[in-house]
C-alpha cells in the first residue's frame, strides 16, 4: 500500500482567505447536495401527492426555523454560485494573481450576503403583498 | 497560440485526467464546467422564482409548474443541477478518500443516490405537469 500523503492535507495547511474560501466552495457543494436535493424532493413529491400533502409541506417549510434554514441555504448557494464563477473565470487564465484572487474572494463574500438579503426581501415582500 | 496566464502560457488545453477507469470517456473536469456554466442562468432562475411561490396554494403551485416554459426549465433545471452535483461528490470523494475499496463504495453510493434523486424529480414534475388535474 502507498503511504505516500495525498494532496489536499488540510490540517497542515495555515488557513488564509484563499485556502477557506476553497474549502467552503467545496463544503456549500456538499450542503446544496444533500440538503438541497432534500428540500427540492420534498417540496416536488408533496406537490405530486395532491392538495393534501402540499399543505402539509407548505406548513412545514413556511415555519419560522424553516425559513431560517432556507436563508442559510440561499447563502450557500448564492457563495457556491460566485465563487464558481470566480473559478471558471481562472479556468480560462484571468484573476490567477494574488491582488486579484484578493479582491475577487472578498467580492464573492459579500456579494453573497448582499443576494441572499435582496432575495429574501423580494421573497417576503411578495408573499406580504 | 496556446492559453496564457500571467506567469506564462501553454500550448493547448489539455484537460487533466487520472489514470483510473471512473475518469476515461466522458471527461469529468469538462463536464462539470459545462454544466456549471449552464446552472448560472438556470439556478439562479430556479432559486428565486421556486422562493418566489413560497405562498402558494396548490392550485396555484401546480398550474405555475404545469405551464410549458416552467416544465422545460425545469426539468432542465433538474438534469444538470444532478449532473453538476455527481461530478462534485466524486471529485471530493477522489480527493480525500484515499482507500480504493471505500472509495469504490462510496462512489456507488454517490452514483446511486444521485440517479434516483434525479429519477424521482423528474417523475414528480412530470407527475405534476400531465398527470394531476
Amino acid at each position: 500500500m502507498d503511504k505516500t500523503p495525498l494532496s489536499p492535507h488540510l490540517q497542515v495547511y495555515r488557513p488564509q482567505l484563499t485556502s477557506v474560501l476553497s474549502i467552503t466552495h467545496r463544503a456549500t457543494g456538499v450542503v446544496l447536495s444533500v440538503a438541497g436535493t432534500a428540500i427540492i424532493l420534498y417540496w416536488l413529491i408533496a406537490t405530486a401527492l395532491g392538495a393534501d400533502t402540499y399543505s402539509e409541506a407548505k406548513q412545514i417549510l413556511g415555519s419560522l426555523p424553516a425559513k431560517i434554514v432556507l436563508f442559510g441555504w440561499t447563502g450557500a448557494f448564492y457563495y457556491h454560485l460566485l465563487n464558481g464563477i470566480r473559478h471558471l473565470l481562472w479556468d480560462s487564465g484571468w484573476g490567477l494573481d494574488l491582488p486579484t484572487a484578493y479582491k475577487t474572494g472578498y467580492g464573492v463574500l459579500i456579494f453573497s450576503i448582499l443576494l441572499s438579503i435582496s432575495t429574501w426581501a423580494y421573497v417576503l415582500q411578495k408573499a406580504v403583498s | 497560440m496556446g492559453i496564457c496566464a500571467p506567469k506564462g502560457c501553454v500550448m493547448s488545453i489539455s484537460f487533466p485526467s487520472k489514470p483510473n477507469a471512473a475518469n476515461t470517456g466522458t471527461n469529468h473536469w469538462w463536464w462539470q464546467r459545462v454544466t456549471a456554466i449552464c446552472l448560472i442562468p438556470l439556478s439562479i432562475w430556479f432559486v428565486v422564482s421556486v422562493l418566489g411561490h413560497i405562498n402558494d396554494d396548490h392550485a396555484a403551485a401546480s398550474n405555475w409548474i404545469k405551464s410549458i416554459p416552467v416544465t422545460v426549465l425545469l426539468l432542465s433545471f433538474m438534469v444538470t443541477v444532478f449532473y453538476h452535483a455527481k461530478f462534485g461528490l466524486q471529485v471530493i470523494a477522489e480527493d480525500y478518500i484515499h482507500d480504493p475499496s471505500t472509495l469504490k463504495t462510496i462512489l456507488f453510493f454517490i452514483n446511486a443516490s444521485v440517479i434516483l434523486a434525479g429519477l424521482a424529480s423528474v417523475s414528480a414534475i412530470i407527475v405534476i405537469s400531465f398527470i394531476i388535474p
